[in-house]
């Protein structure tokens, strides 16, 4: 009766129970894409603030007198497919892990696509900002081109893990038994897209409020 | 191999399945091992000897400024290379040596602490090493060429501008730091992501060491701080090379902005560098006072909040700058708040030391002299956050003393008690205790006799960065005692040295646990085996060695292919904050591809130094391409992967 409560040779070498809920965890992929995506954040917060920055120090008119402000029209659809180009891929991140292989390459298809019509879209509006804006010009057209630049650069790398996964997807090696990259590629592909609703705020929208 | 002092629960375990791990795990010998090397301990090494190499190089700097500064009106050196020596000492030392060593420590120790095989990405391991090597190489070949950078070690603009310091050096500068930033990035997630999914089954929050604790926080603190600085140092290269305006004050740029950035990064660097150091304080100073450490929970706490508000004091390097006074008044109490932390730490490490038994060794030496060090630079730490005084004495040597009071004394110090402590495990050599002692005594003086009549420099006015002084300033004899203090620190790093090579070549073999310590990594063999645990234990206690179940799951798992993984190489995933088991993870093999990917990026920037654009882009091209066959190409997973139904 008492020794029970006593630390018995039974307690000491108790096997572990069985755990009776699925383990809640994430993989290290997981884990290793959100730090990287943490480390991309700050990258561009430090982009940003540096353009408020410069914009509130310099003080006058905003885009500097000799500078017209931004085009929005292709920019403006370019982010708006970049945002809505989520919706498909969260549909390839739901239809991955059960098996369902075609609607999972169809809509990755569909989600790079909509990241060529951002790139091709900002390529456009570059052609139109540049006889006024130029990055050796002032400090606005280093902020505007670097900024959107490099947002632009990493959609390009975003386009590359799709490709990756589109590839990945036919030859089966990605699917039912291993979903798990397509769920990182898309924690990737949000922060694009949330990254490009903040640049197109700062950096074409800002300008027009003063 | 030794036998010497083997913990009989290893030996059991090793008996069981000792002979099948050390086929699955063997490795390629010569030089094909050398460059495809995933493991961790060959990596550490590494790492802790390239970042030695670059610490004497930039010590050997340091001694040649303090030649000339010995006596007044030497002209030893000219001032563009005193400039450059300097400049190039500060970034080495702050980039090249300090980081990184703590990232060799890391390396070697987070993972065997907590009872894991490898750490969560091999090859990024292998990479961030060699990408630290490469950067570091790329830095110090400037110096040959008289190409250092030359504007002091945060680089000001407008100084630095190519109006002012046209020439390579300050591209070397950027450059080489953005190529290191690659490297620290990479290791800071690895350490992260091991910390959080491989403990050992047992090891929940409340029992994970304090120095993995104080390396996560520091990954954590990388990979928040590098970006600004990255960003800074890619807006300069711009502004040099490509006519962009960041800093062009004449085009609507802004001088101070480069202060913010460098500053964002440059403040919480320095609790980058002393934290896991102070990490190391916090395990050599338990096992030597014979008692786990106290208030465990508020040490952890502290270094947490640290990390935390070291993000919040930055402007006090700015005081000068004439910023207004509620931002400054802001960062001043910033700066107050974070000596509430540092003082837990100090405390508790006091307290751990008064209710232990100590055990005099050269570890615990150096932990005593970093606790002496270390509260003279943070009492002139905290009397640069009240602004005047700050505005008083800024630029002089005042801060040239509190800063190597803080980094010699709060950083170098703690990683030789860690050296010392480690040795053994690292090569299954003892050394020298005599020796050890004499190389504390010749260091300990040797700095402070250095660093220490720096204060009165300062305070008589003397600026930091000074090629040189005329006589009759009342500098003269101040200076000579420094120039004293630093031949006899190098003196002392030279016994060092002789101290660790002799007990390479013929020290007594040492023990699996030659301290009595608490902490997983002595549970290993010295060296460890290349997969570290024969078996994962489960642990039970914060101490693991010292409660007596931790050791015997060793031996009671030996036969459960959970915890022993005989198949191939193979990690333990548990789940973040209790540890469940969740999978056991095929862990990648031996690979050159992390080689190849590095050296086609250091192609990439040597193209940028030179100006060469185009073969630029084509390494870049080639870098990416080499990236995503690494991503496509996994070995030693895919096969496993495709054996069984997942």
């Amino acid at each position: 009766m008492t020794t029970l409560d006593t630390r018995t040779e039974r307690a000491l070498h108790r096997t572990p129970v069985a755990a009776p809920e699925r383990p809640v965890g994430h993989t290290t992929g997981w884990w290793g894409m959100v730090l990287f995506i943490c480390t991309e954040a700050m990258t561009f917060a430090a982009f940003l603030a540096s353009y408020f920055y410069l914009r509130f120090d310099h003080g006058g008119p905003w885009p500097p007198a000799a500078d017209k402000p931004p085009h929005l029209f292709f920019p403006s659809i370019g982010t708006g497919v970049i945002v809505a180009s989520c919706v498909t891929m969260s549909m390839a991140v739901h239809a991955a892990p059960k098996g369902r292989r075609v609607l999972q390459w169809v809509t990755l298809l569909v989600t790079m696509l909509g990241g060529c019509v951002y790139v091709a879209f900002e390529c456009i509006d570059y052609t139109q900002e540049m006889p006024s804006t130029l990055a050796t010009k002032d400090a606005y057209g280093s902020l505007f081109y670097i900024i959107s630049g490099l947002h632009l650069v990493h959609v390009v790398l975003g386009l590359f893990m799709l490709i990756g996964l589109i590839v990945s997807t036919w030859l089966g090696r990605i699917g039912a038994k291993r979903p798990e990259p397509v769920a990182i590629v898309s924690l990737y592909w949000y922060f694009l897209a949330v990254l490009a609703v903040c640049i197109y705020g700062t950096v074409y929208i800002s300008p027009y409020l003063s | 191999m030794t036998t010497v002092g083997v913990i009989p629960e290893r030996r059991v375990a090793e008996s069981a399945v000792g002979a099948t791990l050390d086929k699955v795990w063997a490795e390629e010998p010569g030089l094909i091992g050398w460059i495809t090397t995933v493991n961790h301990k060959r990596i550490g090494r590494r790492y802790l000897v390239t970042a030695a190499f670059f610490f004497m190089l930039a010590g050997i700097e340091a001694l040649v400024m303090r030649t000339q500064l010995g006596v007044p009106n030497n002209t030893l050196v000219s001032p563009e290379l005193y400039d450059q020596l300097f400049s190039l000492h500060g970034t080495a030392m702050i980039f090249f040596f300090a980081t990184p060593m703590n990232a060799g420590f890391g390396n070697f120790f987070l993972p065997l602490m907590i009872g894991t095989r490898d750490m969560a990405f091999p090859r990024m391991n292998a990479i961030s090493y060699l990408l630290f090597l490469f950067s570091g190489l790329f830095m110090f070949s400037s110096l040959p060429f008289g190409l250092a950078p030359d504007g002091g070690w945060f680089a000001y603009v407008p100084l630095t501008n190519n109006h002012f310091l046209p020439g390579l050096n300050l591209d070397f500068y950027t450059l080489g730091l953005l190529f290191l930033a690659v490297s620290s990035t990479v290791g800071s997630i690895n350490f992260i992501v091991t910390a959080f999914k491989m403990r050992a089954p047992g090891m929940t929050l409340n029992r994970v060491p304090v120095y993995v604790w104080s390396v996560v926080t520091q990954s954590m603190m990388l990979i928040f701080a590098l970006p600004p600085l990255d960003v800074a140092n890619a807006m300069l290269f711009l502004d040099r090379r490509f006519g962009t305006n960041f800093f062009e004050v004449k085009h609507g740029g802004d001088a101070i902005l480069w202060q913010h950035l460098f500053w964002i990064f440059g403040h919480p660097d320095v609790y980058i560098i002393v934290l896991p150091a102070m990490g190391i304080i916090s395990t050599v100073i338990p096992t030597m006072s014979r008692r786990p450490i106290t208030a465990y929970p508020l040490v952890v706490l502290a270094t947490v909040a640290t990390g935390i508000i070291s993000f919040g004091v930055w402007v006090h390097h700015m005081f000068a700058v004439g910023l207004s006074q509620v931002s400054e008044s802001f960062f001043a109490a910033g700066t107050l708040t974070i000596a509430i932390p540092a003082g837990v730490q100090m405390f508790a490490w006091l307290v751990t030391m008064w209710k232990g038994r100590i055990v005099v060794t050269t570890s615990l030496l150096y932990s005593v002299g970093f606790i002496v060090a270390f509260v003279i630079g943070g009492v002139t730490g905290v009397m640069f956050a009240v602004v005047p005084f700050d505005q008083q004495v800024t630029d002089s040597y005042f801060v040239v003393a509190h800063f190597h009071y803080v980094l010699f004394g709060g950083a170098v110090l703690p990683m030789l008690a860690g050296l010392f402590y480690w040795w053994p495990k690292m090569t299954g050599r003892m050394t020298s205790h005599k020796g050890g002692i004499i190389s504390f005594i010749l260091v300990f003086t040797g700095m402070n006799v250095l660093f220490f009549p720096m204060h009165f420099l300062g305070m008589m006015g003397m600026p930091r960065r000074l090629w040189t002084y005329q006589s009759g300033l009342g500098w003269d004899t101040p200076n000579l005692i420094s120039t004293v203090g630093a031949f006899i620190t190098a003196a002392g790093f030279l016994w060092t040295l002789f101290v660790f090579a002799q007990s390479l070549l013929s020290g007594p073999r040492a023990p699996d646990d030659p301290w009595g310590a608490n902490t997983l990594e002595w549970a290993t063999g010295s060296p460890p085996k290349p997969y570290n645990f024969p078996v994962i234990p489960t642990v039970y206690s914060l101490n693991p060695l010292w409660d007596g179940k931790t050791l015997a799951s060793m031996e009671d798992h030996r036969h459960d292919e959970e915890r022993t993984m005989t198949k191939t190489h193979q990690a333990l995933r548990t789940s973040e904050l209790d540890t469940r088991l969740e999978k056991v993870m095929v862990m990648p093999e031996e690979t050159p591809v992390p080689f190849i990917t590095a050296a086609l990026l250091t192609a990439f920037f040597v193209c940028m130094l030179l100006s060469a654009y185009h073969a630029a882009e084509v390494s870049f091209g080639l870098c990416m391409a080499a990236v995503g066959w690494w991503l496509w190409r996994r070995p030693g997973i895919d096969e496993a992967e495709e054996e069984g139904p997942a």
